[in-house]
């Protein structure tokens, strides 16, 4: 046997676990089952509970004022954008008059000419 | 620094000035005859207003409108209708008449229209020969109307306004360099 095989068989050889190697591994399984997930343990904090719940109110009540501002803006738009519009039917009626009066007095001159 | 200070105050009051002297002044006398309207319309929208309404125009046919609004500094309307006649007189269109007297606007059209009493005159304001406004005033028997549309406008524009917003697109508007050195009158008996 050489010098390699002998190192090789030595550290494969067969080795036996302590005595308390089973008792250790049942007790770590045990411990992992008590040990509560992680959002459990942050509900279960009384401090992040409440700054959780704080957080959560603020969410909901920001984003109904949000919803309304919007709604009222859109509303407030939409008045701005009918009275722009108002405001050029009015100025593009009158301009139309007039240049009515203009080509029909026009036209009555080239008539006559 | 007190000088350099009282210098900017000063260039800020004139600036803010000469803005502010660019909306026409309707006289106190239209508040009252608004009182007596049968219909009353006034808009007073700034360059503001102006920006916030744009974005609110993306039904179909307002493009030509937000073309011609992005462009403006202000749109200000009073249109007031009677019942009868001869609610209003010559001395309520007077003092706005006076202020478009000033070299920078130009009356481009003067229609008189005797037998239905309509008078309308269409002014524009040239800044450095560019259109810097477009005032209509609009004289009925039963019917008061001023538009002041303030900012850059061409006369083109016109062509835009008449042939949008309902109103069919018939004849076109005087040329600028056509309209400029005389009025177009139009007078009918």
């Amino acid at each position: 046997m050489d010098p390699l095989e002998r190192e090789l068989k030595n550290a494969l050889r067969r080795e036996e676990p302590s005595g308390d190697f089973t008792a250790r591994v049942l007790a770590r399984v045990e411990q992992q089952k008590r040990r509560p997930s992680w959002w459990s343990r942050w509900f279960t904090a009384p401090g992040l509970r409440w700054a959780t719940a704080v957080v959560l109110c603020v969410l909901v009540v920001g984003g109904v004022v949000y919803q309304r501002e919007q709604a009222r803006r859109r509303a407030e738009g939409e008045v701005a954008r009918e009275q722009v519009m108002l405001a050029l039917r009015i100025a593009g009626t009158k301009v139309k008059l007039a240049q009515d009066r203009v080509q029909q007095m026009s036209d009555r001159s080239t008539r006559r000419n | 620094m007190k000088r350099i200070f009282w210098s900017v105050v000063f260039l800020a009051a004139s600036v803010i000035g000469s803005a502010a002297q660019d909306v026409i002044k309707v006289p106190e006398s239209w508040d009252k005859l608004a009182a007596k309207a049968d219909e009353v319309v006034k808009v007073t929208m700034d360059k503001k207003m102006l920006q916030f309404a744009s974005k609110f125009m993306d039904n179909e046919g307002d493009e030509e409108g937000k073309r011609i609004i992005t462009k403006l500094n202000g749109i200000y309307v009073r249109s007031l209708e009677f019942k009868n006649e001869g609610e209003f007189t010559e001395a309520d269109v007077a003092p706005i008449r006076a202020q478009l007297q000033g070299p920078e606007w130009s009356r481009i059209v003067q229609v008189e229209h005797r037998s239905d009493q309509e008078h309308v005159e269409i002014f524009i304001k040239y800044v450095n020969n560019t259109a810097q406004g477009l005032v209509v005033l609009s004289e009925e028997p039963k019917e008061l109307v001023l538009v002041h549309l303030d900012g850059p406008i061409n006369p083109e524009d016109l062509d835009d306004l008449s042939g949008n917003f309902g109103i069919p697109k018939t004849v076109h508007a005087p040329k600028k360099a056509a309209t400029q050195s005389k009025p177009a009158t139009a007078v009918k008996k």
